[in-house]
Parts: structure tokens; C-alpha cells; sequence
């Protein structure tokens, strides 16, 4: 559990989102870097596992936005600065948005998520929409890791080869990610269930919650006689 | 306590996943349901819990099933799960990325109940279940064991009147059973009630009262646990091992020297432990052309760090892995994939086509897809399918396949590559006969082909079946190997406290008598 899992989800989600709306209305590239780089500052001190994957993927994506957006406003005939300057602005938006995010909700449990909710007396369905982005995310990408392991292990090429071959191979995963995903939520549904989960009742929590903080230590109790 | 009464029960208008059963419990009693995969043990443990029909709504269903003499249908659904309390065979699936006590809380917190009744309750059952050590871990960090343990936990949390267990002990290790059973007598002393799916029974002497046999969804016997164990036919018309059995003499295998198929020198893994130490240390490990070496060993003895560092999956921090005589060091996982096929505990992970016959042809085309890879080698691809039974579903999708046939499909996809090494990693979570005959037939052709496998299992009766010689792991270090039989007295063994298997020299199910029958 993340030391930044105490801070109330909805305070980490409105810093998120105060954030990513600096970037978007800024109206310099420098100004939505600034942005991106506070955020970028946040996901390496948080250390979080995903980090490094985290930090390759904007690599990626960030050069591919910058490079598209040049190429496209340059065909649109904006002049090559002008067009770097906005392709640029673009990408800092980006990371200005998905790192913040990324941090807030990397850094939430489920658990302190669902009693943040139940808190805020928000409607059974909103808390479960909620829950089931959070609390699937790691789910999905530990189980897409294995299936790439496996899968690496049966034979699949993933890492060598001509990058046509790898991206189908990469695309391969998604069959069984996709039936995973399919049962897990139909178990997760049907054990919702069976705990008593109705979007009608509205929720208790043993934690201590506060605007700020959240409590995540269980406390010793006696046990009932 | 709980009746079911000439319920009957179809998901299809053209078949019964259940016929006409008729089971009572009493207050107090411990009730185990046994079958072959696909027998409906738990469409009867769904039934009984109010599942089918209330949240799974099968197209028919006749019979009727009360709790306490109330026909359930009348209870409300947060009623009828507070009374019931169940615990599903894929407990990993059923959960969140929850802590244990959020778990725990979990079913307190969707009814309303008071922040202090919470806490209380909770406390009780952590107390009562001694889990307080796994306080503040979340529930996927957990061993099998452990998440078995809290969703049990979980379920106790409203201290319900039954209790039902989709089989709770299959696929633990022998610690992580013996610790579940502790539980669950623990709970028979206090007069719950309880249903229990199982297909291994020799853990559960001294706790349970009677076995209930199906087969095709019908009770085709039902017997006191007295003759449950001195029986052997039952089993065996319900498709399954009989677990109290001497088991058949493992034939004696001569293999000629034929060389090492796997050379692992002075392995030592990047990954720690908290201690610091390497998770696997030193590791002097050869398995002969056509050998069958059983690997076991506690959770966290390394066995998975071991198979992973063999596989590529890891990276070793020193010595060296040969395969088939070469060298593996340089090689991509897939490459090492050529030499070392590798069967996943979770099945469905392994495959991405569309359907059998395209997984085949991807094994023995050595990883190419598509029209052309399969009109090469189509026919081949068929006669391995038809050798397990599959030809006439080679157009399926693999994810239509029962568990049975995912594995048969497995093993042929393996079979298929051609290896120097087959690493099998948990192959039977169950004991069916006839997913065991087909997992003996696989190791009979790789010994015949001189492939060597190394077989990681909890599962000690196929073990002792199957393997030439067996394997301790202790700590990251091979604290034990020998001749399988050897393997099941020695101290290494001992140390554990493990029950031996049935065809071991001295086995002891406690109180019970073998099988005469």
C-alpha cells in the first residue's frame, strides 16, 4: 500500500484534475510544460512500480504526438516554429494529464477508494464505476503480463523478429486478455452479489475518513462476546 | 437444515446440468459432494446456495430447496446470503485488488452496518480464524492458501447457518490443506452446517460425515465417511481417483544413459527474499533423456522462481542452464521456447488463436501463423488432435474447450515443438481419471521420446506415480534428490510434515482404512 493511499481519493483526483486543466488552458507550450513536469517530477519521487513503464510509454507516445502534430500543422502550411511550438504543447498536455492520474490513481486502494465513496454518499453506481476502473487496472495489466509471459515461454516471439511480426504477436495477447477480463467480470459481478453489494443501500466503512485523509491501519478491536 | 428436494436443473432446453437430486443436511453436519469434472458438483452447490436461480437464472428448474423449512425462494437475495455463507472455487477472480480486512468488511459494509459493529465483527472472525498476520496484505499478494483462508474469513464475517465451499483445498499445497482443514474442523466443533465440493478426500478425515457421489448430475451413491473410505468402486463410477487406494505400482522405467536433457549448474536467482538472500542458491539440478523428475516444495521454497529461470522469465544472477546440451545464455524466451516446452497452471493464458487446429500448426511450424502455416501442416496437426480426442473440434476455439480438453490441448501444442524439456507446472488441479490418464499418456510418449520432464506439483499421489525420481526445494536450495520412493522417507521430507501419498511405503491417512473394495 502506497504511503499516499491515507490521502482521500477525491483530494488526489481534484489535484489531478487542477493540474491537467493547467496544462490544457495554459496558453504557451512552456506553460503546459511546466505542467508536465511537475507531473513527471510526481510519478519518479512517488515511486511507483509502474514507473519506468510509465516513463517509456510517454517517451513513445509523447514523440509520436509531437512528430504527427508537427507533420500536420506543417502541411496545413503553419510555419515549422509555430508548428513545433503547438505539436510540443500538445504532448506536455498529454503528460500533464496522464501522469497526474496516473499518480492519484496508482496510489488509491480499492479499498480506501470504496469508503472515500461511501463518505461522499455518492449513488451505488458511481461508487462502482469508480471501484472497478481502480480496482481493475492492476487486475488487467498483471494479467496481461502474464499472458505475455506465458505466451513468450509457448514460443510467441514477442522481444526479436520484424516489428510487423511482433505488433500481430503483441495483438495476439488480447484473445485471451479480452476472455479473462470477460469471466473475471462476470465473477466479480456474481460476488458482488453474493457480498451483499446493492447500489439501493447505502454504504458503511470500518475506516476513519476525513475531507483530507483516510484511515488504512485496522484497528485492534475486541472481539464481540 | 438445508433440503433439496427432486430439483432438477438445465442451462440448455436440451439437458440437465442436474437430475432429480435429493439431499438433506442436518444442523451440524459436514456434507461432501464428489464427481468428475463436469458432474455438477457446483451447479449443486449453486442451487443450494440460492445462486441458481436467484443471480444465475438457468432456462429450467424444478424441485424445491429450503433453509431452516423456509422454501428459499421466498428469502430476499441479502437475506438468503447472510444465512448461506460461500465460498467460490475461483476466489482469485471473484476479488478485487482488496486489502484482506476490506475483504473481510466487505459484505458488513454493502448492507449499512455501524462503522463499531464493523470493526467488531471483523476482529472476531480474524481472531477466530488466527489471520492476523495478514492484516493490511492485499488479497492477490496472498499464496493460494492465505486467499482461500480470508475469503473463507469473509464469508464467516455475518456467522452464517451453512456454510458451502466450492472445493477449497484443490491445488493448495500440502501445508496450505492441512491449515484449511484445521479451519474447517475448527468450524464442525462450533454445529455449522456444512456442503463441501471436493475431489481429493484424503485430507478430510475427522471432518466430514458422509460423501454424496454424482455423476452426469444425477447422486449416483451416498455413503457414510466410514465407508466412504473403505470404498473404491464408487469413485471410480464417478469418474475419479479413489483417494484412499493403494495406488497401481508404478512400472519400473530401465532408461539406457542416454545423456543430459537439462544441466543446470550452480544456479543462483537475481531475485531476493526480505532476508536478502537469493531466492534460489546454488542449484545443481540434471534431468536425463526421458527422465520424469517431480518437483516439490512449500510456497516460497522457489519452485516458481526455478521454473521461471529456466523458462528465461527470470534472470539468473549465476551459473548456467544447458537445454538439450546448448547453452541457453543469449536466448530470447521464445527461442528457449524450441527446446523447453512449458504447460501454465493457468491454461487459458497459453493460447491466442481462433481455434485447435491453428494452435497445433503454431506449435509445429516453430511459431508461424496463418493460411499458408496451416495448409503445410494441417494433417499433422489433426492426427496429434485426434490422438487426445480433439480432431472433431479441431475448428473450435480454445476458450470453448472444458478445462480437461484445455489441458489435452496443451500437451499436444508442447508435444508438438518437439523439446529436449517439458516443464509441467501443476497439470491436475483435480483428480479425474480421465485427465489423469491423459497426463501419464503424455509422459509415457515423452519418456519414450527421450524427452525429459520436470514435473512441479502439490499433488504428491501423481507425483509418486508418475515421476522417476522427486525433487525437495527447501529455501532456494535442493535440500533433496533421490529415487521417488526414497523421496517420501527421508528426513527432508519428514521435516515437513506432509502426509505421505497414498503408494507411499508408509501412508497414513489417519483413521482410515485402505480401500478393499
Amino acid at each position: 500500500m502506497h504511503p499516499l493511499d491515507r490521502i482521500n481519493p477525491f483530494i488526489k483526483l481534484l489535484a489531478a484534475l487542477l493540474l491537467s486543466s493547467l496544462g490544457w488552458f495554459a496558453g504557451s507550450a512552456l506553460a503546459s510544460a511546466l505542467a508536465a513536469a511537475i507531473a513527471l517530477f510526481g510519478v519518479i519521487i512517488c515511486r511507483l512500480p509502474q514507473t519506468s513503464g510509465y516513463l517509456k510509454l510517454m517517451a513513445l507516445v509523447g514523440g509520436l504526438v509531437t512528430l504527427s502534430w508537427t507533420l500536420s500543422f506543417v502541411w496545413n502550411g503553419v510555419p515549422i516554429a509555430t508548428a513545433i511550438n503547438d505539436a510540443l504543447g500538445m504532448a506536455f498536455r498529454l503528460i500533464a494529464t496522464t501522469g497526474s492520474f496516473f499518480i492519484a490513481i496508482e496510489t488509491t486502494s480499492a479499498g480506501s477508494l470504496l469508503a472515500a465513496c461511501s463518505r461522499l454518499r455518492l449513488p451505488g453506481f458511481v461508487t462502482l464505476v469508480l471501484v472497478l476502473v481502480v480496482g481493475m487496472i492492476p487486475l488487467m495489466r498483471e494479467e496481461f503480463r502474464n499472458i505475455g509471459e506465458t505466451q513468450r515461454a509457448r514460443g510467441l516471439e514477442l522481444d526479436r523478429g520484424p516489428l510487423a511480426k511482433r505488433i500481430v504477436y503483441a495483438l495476439g495477447r488480447g484473445v485471451p486478455l479480452m476472455v479473462q477480463t470477460y469471466r473475471m467480470a462476470e465473477m466479480i459481478a456474481l460476488a458482488l452479489s453474493i457480498y451483499g453489494f446493492d447500489p439501493k443501500v447505502a454504504r458503511t466503512s470500518w475506516r476513519d475518513i476525513g475531507w483530507l485523509t483516510i484511515q488504512t491501519t485496522f484497528p485492534p478491536t475486541l472481539p464481540m462476546r | 437444515m438445508l433440503n433439496l428436494q427432486a430439483v432438477s436443473v438445465g442451462f440448455r432446453a436440451d439437458a440437465h446440468v442436474l437430475s432429480n437430486i435429493d439431499l438433506g443436511l442436518e444442523q451440524g453436519s459436514v456434507t461432501i459432494v464428489t464427481g468428475a469434472g463436469g458432474s455438477g458438483k457446483s451447479s449443486l452447490l449453486a442451487v443450494a446456495a440460492g445462486v441458481v436461480p436467484k443471480l444465475i437464472r438457468p432456462q429450467r428448474m424444478q424441485g424445491r430447496v429450503s433453509l431452516g423449512g423456509t422454501d428459499i425462494a421466498t428469502i430476499g437475495t441479502a437475506d438468503l446470503f447472510r444465512r448461506i455463507g460461500l465460498v467460490l472455487q475461483s476466489v482469485e477472480d471473484q476479488v478485487w485488488d482488496l486489502s484482506v480486512e476490506d475483504l473481510i468488511a466487505f459484505p458488513l459494509e454493502n448492507r449499512g452496518v455501524p462503522k463499531a459493529e464493523i470493526r467488531i465483527r471483523a476482529a472476531a472472525v480474524i481472531a477466530q480464524m488466527n489471520i492476523g498476520r495478514l492484516i493490511g496484505r492485499q488479497v492477490r499478494t496472498l499464496s493460494g492458501g492465505e486467499r482461500r483462508i480470508a475469503a473463507l474469513a469473509s464469508a464467516l464475517v455475518w456467522q452464517p447457518q451453512v456454510l458451502i465451499l466450492d472445493e477449497p483445498t484443490s491445488g493448495l499445497d500440502p501445508e496450505a490443506r492441512a491449515r484449511m482443514v484445521a479451519i474447517l474442523r475448527e468450524l464442525r466443533k462450533q454445529r455449522l452446517t456444512m456442503l463441501i465440493a471436493e475431489q481429493d478426500l484424503g485430507w478430510f478425515d475427522g471432518l466430514a460425515e458422509r460423501v454424496v457421489f454424482l455423476k452426469d448430475g444425477r447422486i449416483i451413491d451416498d455413503l457414510s465417511w466410514s465407508s466412504a473410505v473403505q470404498a473404491s468402486m464408487p469413485y471410480v463410477a464417478a469418474g475419479i481417483e479413489p483417494p484412499f487406494a493403494p495406488q497401481e505400482p508404478r512400472p519400473m522405467q530401465q532408461r539406457e544413459d542416454a545423456g543430459a536433457a537439462l544441466a543446470v549448474k550452480q544456479l543462483s536467482s537475481t531475485l531476493r527474499r526480505p532476508d536478502g538472500a537469493p531466492v534460489l542458491c546454488s542449484v545443481d539440478l540434471t534431468l536425463a533423456r526421458g527422465e520424469v523428475a517431480g518437483l516439490i516444495g512449500s510456497n516460497g521454497a522457489g519452485k516458481t522462481t526455478l521454473m521461471r529461470t529456466l523458462l528465461g522469465l527470470e534472470t539468473a544472477a549465476s551459473g548456467s542452464i544447458e537445454i538439450g546440451g546448448k547453452d541457453s545464455a543469449g536466448c530470447t524466451v521464445a527461442q528457449r521456447a524450441r527446446q523447453i516446452g512449458y504447460v501454465s497452471q493457468n491454461l487459458r493464458r497459453m493460447f491466442f488463436l481462433l481455434s485447435l487446429v491453428e494452435e497445433v500448426v503454431f506449435s509445429l511450424s516453430g511459431g508461424e501463423t496463418g493460411a499458408k502455416a496451416v495448409a503445410a501442416h494441417r494433417d499433422r496437426a489433426i492426427e496429434l488432435l485426434r490422438g487426445v480426442g480433439l480432431a472433431d473440434r479441431a475448428e473450435a476455439s480454445p476458450f470453448t474447450l472444458s478445462a480437461r480438453e484445455q489441458l489435452m490441448l496443451a500437451l499436444v501444442c508442447i508435444e508438438a515443438t518437439l523439446p529436449s524439456v517439458v516443464i509441467l507446472d501443476e497439470p491436475l488441479i483435480a483428480c479425474d481419471r480421465d485427465s489423469r490418464a491423459g497426463v501419464l499418456a503424455f509422459l509415457g510418449r515423452c519418456r519414450s521420446r527421450g524427452c525429459a520432464v520436470l514435473l512441479v506439483s502439490h499433488d504428491l499421489q501423481l507425483v509418486d506415480r508418475a515421476s522417476d525420481r522427486v525433487l525437495i526445494l527447501d529455501g532456494g536450495r535442493l535440500a533433496f534428490d533421490g529415487p521417488t520412493q526414497a523421496a517420501w522417507s527421508s528426513d527432508v521430507f519428514a521435516h515437513r510434515g506432509w502426509r505421505q501419498p497414498a503408494g507411499g511405503e508408509i501412508s497414513a491417512i489417519e483413521g482410515a482404512h485402505r480401500a478393499s473394495a
